[in-house]
């Protein structure tokens, strides 16, 4: 007990202590930070949890507590309490500690106390969480290592069922800039999405809270909802289960399904790019393959014998029909998917996501209420807002083409993004390939990068001006194929004359002109001593690269 | 009284009890004894409302025992091997149970564990497997329930702990009424201090 609070003591401690400096942690530091914040709090549960639970795998134990004159309900909550409290307590106290002697009385002010408050709230919410998780899983199983096992598929069940669909489906948005923002459904994705912006200093108050507050929601409903299980299966756990691996009869096939289907799934696809003839057939052969083994695997576990394991096929054509049924329901949704083209008096505008160029969408800056420089933005975020293209018969065109020829038959293909916004009010993205070889694919193109409203789209830098009290620490000019740079000069004013010379010269961006070509240089403009940067590119048929 | 009525338990698919019925009477001690294998500490633990059976009922002064409070405060349960947290002596341990049974009585523990020299302080985990077991049963007779419900931890024990073990039981019986329903493999070992005897047969198939 001493030792979980001395650890949860060390990292609140630096939770803390890192509001000592002038400047807070620097913000490159606070990803990991979070990261080491979440994989101490899951670890700690789960220990917690399994040095109060454990004793459900012992008949001894079992036999003690459960001859004990008091109700299944009451034991429960007694053990369940213990388990909380032994961290709430730890992390209160570390609290209290660390404000007594790791920060200086002056620094305390309401801004820290929320961000205190609120990761404490998130903290406590993942650990309650991962907790009853961890409880549910040792009432599963009579044996800690099968105990433990099963924790660690029902920690990560949600993130290998993303990754499983990110891999069956080939959508035609998958890797697109503008779809890969999903909402956050995974227990360690939202806590890890919400902590960051929470405990950044540098990041307004506002946009913690916001951040904060649809976090507690989800991870609400993650503890409501596996508080029910946990509670559920202790309840309903028989005494006798100490003595089996797996505690519930009838939930052998549960289990075996819940393992069996996502890994026949990921081993068919993995097979299907491991070939290039045959390789539908070769997959479902996979499928199949890896279904019999592992039911089988799993079967001999839970019965201890081989025997059992070669007799149940019962089980094994249940796997099969859930993975074929998955699995075919995937390729129908993935072709519908792939196959929308929005009709021309559908579309109001849209917006387009080169690729090829993402080095260069990624950045435009967030500023905060008076002007300091806090962090990137999201890319598909600014062009989702930013870039609204109105020539919707050159994209329409495109996609239409997309759609009458596979893209490895093409001569020169180029894959581009697409968020149509519909006079619905809707919105859509795919993906689409162009061939570039195609004089006329080449035309469309260029009548949807050429216009200013492209480039206002993808670069801040384009139609923002330098703000007035930034701190431009430096300007240079980064020459890629010397790799030298050359600096010249600082401050806003030096900003803002190179980028009036840029934006002439971009003018004469597109597939015909200067993007033809691979970028020569890059201008830097530096914000916050080299913290922050506008990255903007530069071809060799501009002005800034001859006179360079 | 204790009331078993057709008390049928499966473990996955091996039948371990198949219809018991029977009835143990008050300030008596009574012997399930059975080969092994056939049930006996199975019974025991369904007595005792550690474990739920498939079908039937156990009985405990017209009430149902398992996940019944009432009921289980009137009833306690030694296991073969008893569970002793390590980290407890027996004085702490008898405190613990003081919370859980209204009727514990520290008195009567610590008359028993003079007479039969059964050390208070100390981990129990350092005690002898012998003088455990008669820790514990003196802790369950302590505990002034009005039934005693006992596995087969005399088999192992030496014989002169044995007979300690009956003399305590022999003794608690008369002097406080305690009702005892032990399980043992042969009943031979308890001299003459059954009164009543039951033989579990095994289930086939």
């Amino acid at each position: 007990m001493f030792f979980v609070g001395l650890i949860i003591a060390s990292y609140c401690g630096r939770l803390m202590i890192r509001h000592t400096g002038v400047n807070g942690m620097p913000f490159y530091e606070v990803e990991p930070f979070t990261l080491m914040i979440a994989v101490t709090t899951g670890v700690i549960a789960v220990g917690i949890a399994s040095y109060w639970f454990a004793y459900l795998h012992s008949t001894r134990r079992t036999d003690f507590y459960h001859s004990l004159p008091v109700t299944a309900i009451v034991r429960f909550r007694t053990f369940y309490t213990g388990c909380l409290l032994v961290y709430v307590t730890g992390l209160i106290l570390s609290i209290v500690f660390s404000l007594l002697f790791g920060i200086p009385v002056t620094m305390m002010d309401i801004n820290l106390a929320a961000r205190i408050l609120m990761a404490g709230v998130l903290t406590i919410l993942f650990f309650a969480t991962v907790m009853n998780i961890t409880v549910y899983a040792f009432t599963l199983s009579g044996n800690i290592i099968i105990g433990l096992l099963i924790d660690a598929v029902l920690l990560f069940y949600i993130d290998l069922w993303e990754r499983v669909i990110d891999l069956t489906c080939d959508f035609a948005a998958y890797s697109s800039f503008f779809v890969t923002k999903r909402p956050d459904i995974s227990l360690i994705d939202i806590y890890l999405h919400a902590i960051y912006p929470t405990v950044r200093s540098d990041v307004s108050l506002g946009v913690s809270a916001s951040a904060f507050l649809g976090a507690v929601i989800k991870l609400l409903i993650w503890f409501a909802v596996t508080y029910r299980m946990c509670r559920s299966g202790y309840l309903n756990r028989p005494a006798e289960a100490s003595r089996s691996l797996i505690a519930f009869y009838s939930s052998h096939l549960l289990i075996k399904l819940m393992i069996v289907v996502p890994v026949a799934l990921l081993m068919g696809n993995s097979t299907y790019h491991s070939f290039y003839a045959y390789r539908e057939t070769m997959q479902i052969i996979s499928m199949i393959v890896t279904a019999i083994v592992v039911s089988m695997f799993l079967e001999a576990i839970f019965s201890r014998s081989l025997k059992p394991a070669l007799r149940k096929w019962g089980s094994i054509i249940v796997s099969l029909i859930v993975i074929f049924a998955t699995f075919g329901i995937t390729r129908i949704v993935e072709n519908r998917f792939n196959a929308y083209v929005p009709k021309y008096d559908e579309l109001e505008s849209y917006a387009v996501f080169n690729p090829l160029d993402s080095y260069y969408y990624g950045f435009n800056l967030k500023y905060d209420e008076d002007g300091h420089v806090y962090d990137y933005l999201e890319p598909s975020e600014y062009v989702k807002e930013h870039m609204v293209l109105p020539d919707e018969k050159a994209i329409l065109t495109l996609a239409a083409k997309s759609q009458q020829t596979d893209y490895h038959d093409m001569s020169s293909p180029l894959p581009l993004h697409v968020y149509y916004r519909l006079t619905s009010g809707g919105s859509r993205s795919r993906q689409i390939w162009v061939d570039m070889e195609d004089e006329e694919n080449r035309a469309m193109l260029n009548r949807i990068v050429g216009p200013a409203y492209y480039k206002e789209g993808v670069w801040q830098a384009f139609d923002h001006d330098v703000p007035d009290d930034a701190n431009v620490s430096s300007v240079d000019f980064h020459d890629l194929r010397a790799d030298e740079y050359i600096h010249l000069g600082q401050g806003s004013g030096t900003a803002e004359d190179i980028l009036e010379v840029w934006r002439d010269d971009m003018v004469l961006y597109d597939y015909d002109h200067i993007r033809y070509d691979e970028v020569a240089a890059e201008i830097e403009v530096h914000f916050d001593g080299g913290l922050y940067m506008w990255v903007l590119p530069v071809y060799e048929d501009m002005s800034l690269w001859e006179d360079h | 009284m204790i009331e078993l009525s057709n008390i049928t338990k499966h473990f996955d698919d091996k039948c371990a009890l198949n219809r018991v019925s029977a009835s143990f009477k008050e300030g008596a001690v009574s012997v399930i004894t059975g080969t092994s294998g056939s049930g006996k500490s199975t019974l025991i633990r369904i007595i005792g409302g550690i474990i739920r059976p498939d079908s039937g009922v156990v009985i405990v002064d017209d009430m149902p025992i398992y996940d019944n409070v009432t009921t289980q405060k009137r009833l306690f349960v030694l296991p073969e091997k008893p569970y002793c947290p390590s980290y407890e002596s027996a004085s702490e341990l008898a405190h613990f149970y003081g919370s859980m049974y209204d009727g514990f009585s520290e008195d009567v523990l610590k008359q028993l564990s003079d007479r039969y020299d059964l050390p208070l302080k100390g981990r129990m985990r350092g005690l002898h497997p012998d003088a455990r077991a008669l820790m514990m049963l003196a802790m369950g007779i302590s505990a002034s329930t009005a039934y005693l419900v006992c596995d087969d931890m005399f088999t192992a024990m030496d014989r002169d702990v044995r007979t300690m073990a009956c003399e305590m039981i022999s003794e608690a019986r008369r002097d406080m009424g305690t009702t005892f329903v032990v399980a043992v493999s042969d009943p031979s070992l308890l001299g003459d201090l059954p009164d009543y005897t039951y033989e579990l047969e095994t289930v086939r198939g």
